[in-house]
Formats: C-alpha cells, sequence, structure tokens
C-alpha cells in the first residue's frame, strides 16, 4: 500500500535522545559529520563506530528499523567499496589480470562503508527519534537569525509543518480513493504508460478537490483564529530550553571529537 | 430441499496493519462467518473495532494476513483469480463515497462501474437509469455536474455508481453518516429495494442502532478486532448489558422497553419496531 511509504519516519519513544531538544539534535548531527570525516585510522574508527552502537541502543529503537533505511543504499555502498579496493595504491596483496588489490584499497573500502553507514544511522536517528514537526520547529528556531536579512523563516517553516502535517493525511486519502475506484472495477496495473497515466484520472481529480478542500477549511480556520504570520507579538506555544542533558550530550560530541582528533597522534 | 450454501465465507480471519514495524495493530482477529444471498446483515461496533477493515477483505480489497475468504466456495486469494470482476459481484460504498466522484456528468459517473466491466453502450445507459432511481436521483441531474451537487445528493450518485454494476453483494460503510433524517431514511429504503427487487445480500455498517434494527435481518458486533456475537436482530439486542459494556447501545425502543421490564411490566422486551411496540403499549392500556 501507498502508505508505506515512509518519509523521515518518525517512531514515538521515551529515550533520552527522543528527549534532546531539537535545536541540539541538529547541532549535534551537524558536529557528528564534521567528527566523521575527520576521522582517520583505525583506533578513530573503532571509537565511532562502538558509539553509534551506543547511541542506537540508547535510542530504543529496534536497529532493525535502521537497517531498513539502509537497504535503498545498498548499491552505492558496494560500489564505493568497489572502487576504493581496486583503486587505492599501496601495498599489493592479491593481483589478477589488470586489477590489484591493495592492503590500503581494503581498509580505505572498510572505513568508506563505516563512514556512510554511520551518517546514513545518525540521519536515521534524527528522524526517527524526532516528530517532524519538531524538527521544522528546532530548524525555525535555529535560523531565525536569518530574519534580519528579510528572508521568511517563519513563514517558510509553517509551509514546512503544514505540508508535513498532511503528507499523512494525503496518501491515506489517496489509499482510500484508489480502493473506492478498484472497487468500482478501475484498473491501475495492466496496459501501456498511456493507458496507465489515463486510469489515474478518477484517483487525481478526487484527490485534487480534497486537497483544495482540506486548504480552503485550513485557511480559514486559520484566519478566524486570527493567524496573519510573522507578527511582533506572535508567541510560541511550545519554548525551547536547553537543558542538563542538552549541554552534557553537546559536551559528549565535542569530547568524541577532541578523542578523534588525538587518536592522529597515537604510536600505532 | 437443497442445502443453501453460504455466498460469501469468512473462515478465521486475521489482519494485522503494520507487520514488523512499532505500529503493528491486529484490526481483525479471527472472524468467521457465513454470509447467505438474500441476508441483510447488520455489523456495529465500537469505533475502531475492526468495521472497516473486515469489510474490505470482502471484495478483495485487502488481503488477510491470516484466515481464508472464500466467495461461492472458492478462495479468492488463490492463484489467479479474477478478483476484478468479483469487485463487480461484491459492490463496496466507502465512507463518505462522494469523495471519489470524478466524471463530468453524474451520469457518467454511475456509469464508470458499468463501463469497466466492458458493458454495451445501451446496456450502461439502462443500468444508469435504473440504479438512478433506486437511489431517488431525478432524471434531470443526471445531465448535472456531480460536483455541483449538495452533499446528500452527491452521496447517492456514489451509492448508485455501485448499485449499477448489479452486484450480488452490496457493502456500505455508514452510508448515512452525517445526512438528515429524511436523506437517511431514501438512502435507507433505496437499498432496501435493491436488496428486495434483485434479491441481493446486503452488508450494511452503521453507528445507528435504530437503523440497524429497522432493516437488518442479524446482526454482526464486533469488540477489539473480534467477533463478540453474530445472530438475529432480536436475540443481539436482547443482551443490553453486553452490548453497553463494549461501548454500543440497543435502539430506544428496546431501551424502553427494558426499563418497563424493570419496573415490572410483563413485556416482550426482544421487540424493537416502533409499530410492534406501539401495538403492545395499546394493548396493555386496554387491558
Ligand atoms: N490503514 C491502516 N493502517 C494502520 N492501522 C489502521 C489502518 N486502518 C485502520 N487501522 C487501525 O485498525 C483499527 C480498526 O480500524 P477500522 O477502521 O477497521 O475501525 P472501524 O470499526 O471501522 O471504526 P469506525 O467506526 O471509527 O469507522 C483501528 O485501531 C485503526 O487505528
Ligand atoms: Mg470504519
Amino acid at each position: 500500500m501507498i502508505k508505506d511509504i515512509t518519509l523521515g519516519q518518525y517512531f514515538p519513544g521515551n529515550s533520552l535522545i527522543h528527549r534532546l531538544d531539537p535545536r541540539m539534535k541538529i547541532i549535534l548531527l551537524l558536529l557528528y559529520m564534521v567528527v566523521l570525516f575527520m576521522a582517520s585510522g583505525w583506533v578513530a574508527y573503532l571509537l565511532l563506530t562502538a558509539v553509534t552502537v551506543f547511541l542506537m541502543l540508547l535510542s530504543r529503537i529496534p536497529v532493525k528499523l535502521y537497517l531498513r533505511g539502509l537497504r535503498p543504499l545498498l548499491i552505492i555502498i558496494c560500489f564505493t567499496a568497489l572502487l576504493n579496493i581496486f583503486y587505492t595504491s599501496g601495498e599489493v596483496l592479491v593481483q589478477f589480470w589488470v586489477f590489484k588489490i591493495t592492503k590500503e584499497g581494503l581498509f580505505n573500502a572498510a572505513y568508506m562503508i563505516l563512514r556512510i553507514l554511520m551518517l546514513v544511522i545518525a540521519t536515521s536517528m534524527l528522524t526517527y527519534t524526532t516528530s517532524p514537526i519538531v524538527l521544522t520547529g528546532g530548524l525555525e528556531s535555529l535560523l531565525s537569525p536569518l530574519r534580519v536579512l528579510r528572508i521568511p523563516v517563519h513563514e517558510f517553516s509553517m509551509m514546512m509543518t503544514m505540508a508535513l502535517r498532511f503528507i499523512p493525511t494525503l496518501l491515506e486519502e489517496t489509499d482510500k480513493i484508489i480502493s473506492a475506484q478498484k472497487a468500482r472495477g478501475a484498473d491501475f496495473e495492466s496496459g501501456n504508460l498511456i493507458r496507465r497515466v489515463k486510469a489515474l484520472t478518477p484517483v487525481l481529480i478526487p484527490l485534487f478537490v480534497s486537497a483544495f478542500r482540506r486548504a480552503e477549511e485550513l485557511a480559514t480556520a486559520m484566519e478566524c483564529r486570527g493567524y496573519t504570520g510573522e507578527g511582533k507579538n506572535r508567541s510560541r506555544f511550545v519554548q525551547y530550553r536547553l537543558c542538563l542533558r542538552d549541554y552534557a550530550s553537546l559536551l559528549f560530541v565535542v569530547g568524541l571529537g577532541a578523542a578523534v582528533f588525538f587518536t592522529d597522534f597515537l604510536p600505532f | 430441499m437443497d442445502e443453501i450454501k453460504p455466498i460469501l465465507s469468512a473462515e478465521n480471519l486475521v489482519h494485522t496493519y503494520g507487520v514488523g514495524t512499532p505500529f503493528e495493530k491486529t484490526a481483525v482477529d479471527g472472524v468467521s462467518v457465513d454470509i447467505f444471498p438474500n441476508d441483510y446483515i447488520g455489523v456495529i461496533g465500537h469505533t475502531g473495532s475492526g468495521k472497516s477493515t473486515f469489510i474490505q477483505h470482502l471484495n478483495g480489497l485487502i488481503k488477510p494476513t491470516g484466515g481464508t475468504l472464500r466467495f461461492q466456495g472458492e478462495d479468492i486469494w488463490q492463484k489467479g483469480y479474477d478478483l476484478k470482476s468479483l469487485r463487480f459481484r461484491v459492490g463496496m460504498v466507502f465512507q463518505y463515497p462522494e469523495h471519489q466522484l470524478f466524471e463530468e456528468t453524474v451520469e457518467k459517473d454511475i456509469g464508470f462501474g458499468p463501463k469497466n466491466m466492458g458493458l454495451s453502450a445501451e446496456e450502461i445507459s439502462e443500468r444508469v437509469h435504473a440504479a438512478a432511481e433506486f437511489a431517488g436521483i431525478p432524471e434531470k441531474l443526471l445531465s448535472k455536474s456531480p460536483f455541483d451537487l449538495s452533499g446528500g445528493q452527491k452521496r447517492r450518485v456514489a451509492i448508485a455508481g455501485i448499485m449499477a454494476m448489479r452486484p450480488e453483494i452490496i457493502i456500505l460503510d455508514e452510508p448515512t453518516a452525517g445526512l438528515d433524517p429524511k436523506g437517511r431514511e431514501e438512502i435507507l429504503s433505496g437499498i432496501k429495494e435493491y436488496h428486495e427487487r434483485e434479491h441481493a445480500a446486503v452488508i450494511l455498517v452503521s453507528h445507528s442502532m435504530e437503523d440497524i434494527a429497522r432493516n437488518a435481518q442479524k446482526v454482526m458486533v464486533m469488540h477489539r478486532g473480534k467477533l463478540e456475537m453474530f445472530a438475529p436482530v432480536r436475540d443481539v439486542f436482547r443482551r443490553a448489558d453486553r452490548l453497553r459494556e463494549i461501548g454500543l447501545d440497543v435502539p430506544q425502543i428496546t431501551g424502553i422497553l427494558l426499563r418497563l421490564k424493570e419496573q415490572g411490566y410483563d413485556v416482550d422486551s426482544s421487540l424493537y419496531s416502533v409499530d410492534e411496540v406501539a401495538e403492545l403499549i395499546l394493548h396493555m392500556r386496554n387491558k
């Protein structure tokens, strides 16, 4: 079913990571990416892998779900790994025909795979543990300094929030309309491309009609409650406040960065 | 006499949404029922009890995660089964069906199903007019755009669109939700007429105990995905206590009889039609 498409899916929970301030989570993700790209040498990668696994467990989200998020990237990962194995020069381990496998190549490939895996897992962790609405709220708050440059941050974030809010609704609606038209014998699966596109009319028209109806209702409801965009006195219902766990997590990631940086100076 | 065979039978039907995700939810849990030709079955149950999920199995729109569904004895999920023609024989009217109208005219929209059946133009036109009559749509509306109609009229057009396929079973998910009393009555009597004239089985999901009492012969009571009761109307509404326990009620008229009984009157609380009860009360007064 269409609803199975997941878009940055959120899994409600109450773990420490779920409870972190969304702004801090975004910053931490960026920092973590920097650390990832700073890493070199097996000690650093070992450390990072251990930390990533630790965080995955901490988030209380089934590891299965993280792995599912990786599935679409499998080809890219394999491809990069192969490139690295064959195109890194260094101490030759195996050689056949024009191919050479070097020790450095193997290491590079392993590092590359780990790097991609951890990048995807960290990003998934942000979307899995933060509801989209909270995430946009956090982004809006982080980007609000841009308002000085007359960039309508609030309006963008409101649009984003509404779009996110209505994606599941529209998907559900699409599902229902498809079922209803199937019940009248509509056929979406057979025929050539033109026929299939034509077969979508009975779905698209009701979908647009309902999307416009919803948009109109929403606009009316917002107007009735006096929404006028970014007013001077507009305050937020949810006030973000950094607390101890946020600072502690920042310290943790900064510490991790420092540790990774110093592994370079280790004698092995 | 020949034994009458069920037209549709569900055997231990189970449906779990979102298998393997944290949102896993068993919406239908081991439901077995036999539906016979000419049955008029009411389906009641609290919000979220799995009514809509259950009925969508009946024409193969969703695949059960467990159990089997047979139409005229054949498993509809066996390989090579023609689900498309099953859907012409088991008609399904969804909740708020007016949201699926899309054609330029009412006539074309009602004719969408018959057209997909591959019928000739005359046959389509004949069926469209007959279905419009069942659903109480005046001839002059047929050439209008469905988007220019009132909510109740749209609903009728959508129902006519299913009736025009002449299904042997017609399933309706809360067809009267959000209509005024007259609109409800008209839609229900149209369905009854179709049931009688075409000898079709009807499955009606409704939150109105009155509508169920007045129209159905048997009632399925769903509770948390399970089939709590499946019995003739009288027997179901006799168990008022259990119904109230699971968030349902009995028709008002049955409620009155139960109260009379509590007061010590000797009445038969299994009556549920207003006429029967009116007669009973008149009779008691004359005694
Ligand atoms: N597409 C879906 N994906 C996941 N869960 C669903 C889906 N549809 C229904 N459910 C869940 O299955 C359960 C049964 O839903 P269903 O729609 O069958 O109830 P219902 O008896 O028709 O309720 P109502 O009287 O409100 O229409 C509910 O808990 C609902 O949240
Ligand atoms: Mg329902």
